[in-house]
């Protein structure tokens, strides 16, 4: 089952050419890694996948998507948590602005399980980096439903226990029928097929 | 159409609770209104007649600069903090978004301005008749304030130093409507009938309502390339 | 069609435009404009009232038109780039602005310069004035927001809508003026409005209009085509055409395969 067709998009940055007419497929059950040196364009090609920019030229389709959820999951580098607000609001004000049902032993029980179980009320600002992109990623507990995620570095600032914890769960979401992007300059150790997307400097 | 208004419900909800949550730093542009108010009398001297008669232009203008300073708020800290990224890709219809927080903003720092009006009233002399009309053309007038001011906001939200455009942006725009809202305090302190100047202050309140959302959406998206 | 909305055939396409349409522009342009001046300050008949200081209309009217035109110009570019995605609509946009611009203050400087004899001092609140003031400010917002964006594209995008942000309130703040102006100076009689003219005024004039018309056209043309020199001074066909290798056909040729 397709999730996303990417047909022959570029992007253009400051009047140059980021990359020209890339085009790929994510079915379910699809892992793809995006590699490449820094600046070949990784973080842009995610945003333009999630919709959060306008390719230059070429076409996205999400094949799945439904009106009254968001397309995809996306974690990029800012962590979308207000500093003023606790762990716990943000989360629950996500999951309404989102259109997406809380469950409340489920918000509860993803906090224990990534450490956070004692911050509930702790306001975002309060916490430390690590704990900060924790935070962010209870995201993907709380939005399974939605098959395609985006992942922009979800490694970065995590302990040995965080990464392990996230890498468990991509395969979780692999295996239950999503779909995953992501970029890392990691190699990653998954027990499932990990496509990989290299992508070179243009010109 | 239900779930989009249980998302608008939230982001207003958090929006409210984020302002109850940093009241000091809404106080701030009240103050700074205050102040400013208080400088005009030290400045021209204060004859009661020469303060009565420039009391429409001062009011407006310290309301005008100090909603500067309260449109900072307005998307500032969903962009640097990433929230305004998870919006974009949330169903809500980015317009609706905008007006959403446009009247939560309206709602806690607009407001609290107008309530301020009787003591800025007393500073500078003004009759009764003088002190509705500026109510009612502070009521009608100051969601444009916001509206604009959302666009000027969400095109100088990439930017490192967007303070001081967004103002200069804003300000000739503004122009308008103090013209129009001076022209009723001045017509009402006149004895003289300002239905017709409220009238095209709310007209200009409507063709705001129904653009400005789109215009600053359209920003917002251009701070994401 | 799908190699005509090649992005890069496309800026070409522009410059090689903006080449062609240049001389059509510019050589009438100066020929109008030295005919227009000198006959309008040197030659037409004096005001039997104002006597010769009234020759600066020759320069404050067109001026003034354009000023408005030139806005009109920016928005209406503005608009086809945001509806239709088109990236040199933008770069023709910003073209235009510093053009208006200038426009705006020859217009403001003579209308002052023509205020001193007249009313006796350099700047009166007269309804003109002030409308020509603070279009000068919305055309140096459009411009200053352009600048401040590192990337130009995105600066485009956010100076087209501060454009047609502006358009849309430039009649509200006109006839707002107007009507502040009555109401607060009565009876002042905007003296730019001549009821009559004889033709022996009227026809340098008009011919001014005309030249102002052309000059701001092939200084937008100039402009962007350095704008697209600028943007897109990486790409090959930029080299070709800095080099003089003019002939469009080969210009055209490789660009597809880059």
């Amino acid at each position: 089952m397709q999730l996303l067709s990417v047909q022959q998009v570029s992007c253009r940055k400051s009047d140059h050419m980021l990359f020209e007419q890339v085009s790929f497929s994510v079915n379910a059950g699809d892992i793809l890694h995006i590699r490449g040196d820094n600046g070949v364009g990784k973080t842009s090609l995610l945003r333009i996948l999630a919709g959060l920019s306008r390719p230059a030229s070429g076409n996205l389709v999400y094949s799945q998507a439904t009106d009254n959820q968001p397309a995809c999951l996306y974690f990029g580098h800012k962590s979308g948590l207000n500093l003023h607000l606790s762990v716990v609001e943000n989360l629950t004000y996500w999951l309404q602005i989102q259109g997406l049902t809380l469950k409340a032993f489920e918000l509860d029980q993803v906090l224990e399980w990534l450490g956070l179980g004692d911050y509930h009320t702790t306001s975002v600002g309060k916490l430390s980096a690590g704990q900060q992109r924790r935070a962010a990623l209870a995201r993907f507990y709380l939005g399974q439903q939605i098959p395609l995620w985006l992942m922009d570095e979800p490694f970065t600032a995590l302990d040995v226990d965080g990464s392990a914890q996230v890498a468990t769960l991509l395969q979780q979401h692999a295996k239950q029928g999503g779909a995953v992007i992501l970029t890392s300059h990691q190699a990653l150790n998954l027990q499932v097929p990990v496509t990989e997307l290299y992508m070179e400097a243009s010109e | 159409m239900n779930g989009v208004m249980t998302m608008l419900l939230a982001l207003c909800r958090r929006d409210l609770a984020l302002a109850f949550r940093q009241r000091a730093e809404l106080v701030q542009p009240l103050w700074f209104f205050l102040i400013v108010i208080s400088l005009f009398p030290l400045g021209i001297g204060p004859s009661p007649h020469m303060l009565q008669s420039v009391a429409p232009g001062v009011i407006w203008i310290a309301v005008l600069l100090s909603s500067l300073l309260g449109l900072e708020r307005l998307f500032r800290d969903d962009y640097q903090d990433g929230s305004l990224e998870q919006w974009l890709l949330s169903p809500l219809p980015l317009p609706l978004l905008v007006l959403a927080k446009v009247i939560c903003h309206w709602l806690v720092s607009a407001l609290p301005l107008i309530l301020m009006l009787p003591l800025a009233a007393l500073f500078l002399n003004m009759t009764s008749a003088m002190f509705w009309a500026m109510l009612w053309t502070l009521l009608l007038g100051s969601p444009v304030l916001s509206l604009l001011g959302a666009i000027s906001v969400s095109l100088t939200l990439g930017l490192n130093r967007g303070g001081v455009l967004h103002a200069l942006l804003l300000l000739p725009l503004f122009i308008p409507l103090l013209i129009f809202a001076t022209g009723a305090v001045e017509a009402a302190s006149l004895q003289l009938a300002y239905q017709g100047h409220l009238a095209i202050i709310a007209a200009m309140l409507l063709l705001a309502l129904a653009l400005a959302p789109f215009a600053a959406a359209y920003g917002l998206k251009v701070s994401q390339e | 069609m799908w190699k005509w909305l090649h992005p890069y055939a496309k800026t070409e396409r522009v410059y090689q435009l903006a080449q062609t349409l240049l001389p059509w522009f510019a050589v009438p342009a100066l020929t109008l404009l030295s005919i227009g001046v000198i006959w309008g300050l040197a030659f037409a008949p004096a005001d039997y009232q104002q006597g010769d200081s009234f020759r600066i209309i020759y320069i404050h009217v067109p001026a003034a038109m354009l000023s408005m035109g030139a806005y009109l110009g920016m928005a209406i570019a503005a608009f086809i780039g945001l509806v239709w995605q088109v990236r040199t609509a933008f770069m023709a946009m910003m073209a235009i602005a510093p053009v208006g611009a200038v426009m705006t203050f020859i217009a403001l400087f003579t209308g002052a310069a023509w205020g001193k004899p007249m009313w006796g001092t350099w700047w009166v609140w007269d309804a003109r004035l002030t409308s020509e003031l603070i279009l000068l400010f919305l055309y140096m917002g459009v411009i200053a927001l352009y600048g401040a964006f590192e990337d130009k594209q995105s600066g485009g995008k956010a100076a087209g809508v501060m454009a047609l942000v502006g358009v849309v309130n430039l009649p509200i703040i006109h006839y707002s003026v107007v009507w502040w102006n009555t109401l607060h100076q009565g009876a002042t009689i905007t003296k730019f409005e001549r009821p009559s003219i004889a033709p022996d005024m009227l026809w340098p004039l008009l011919i001014n209009i005309l030249a102002f018309g052309l000059v701001v056209a092939a200084l937008t043309l100039l402009r962007l085509q350095n704008e697209i020199l600028r943007r897109e001074g990486h790409r090959p066909w930029i080299a070709q055409v800095l080099t003089g290798k003019t002939s469009s056909s080969n210009a055209k040729g490789p660009n597809h395969a880059v």
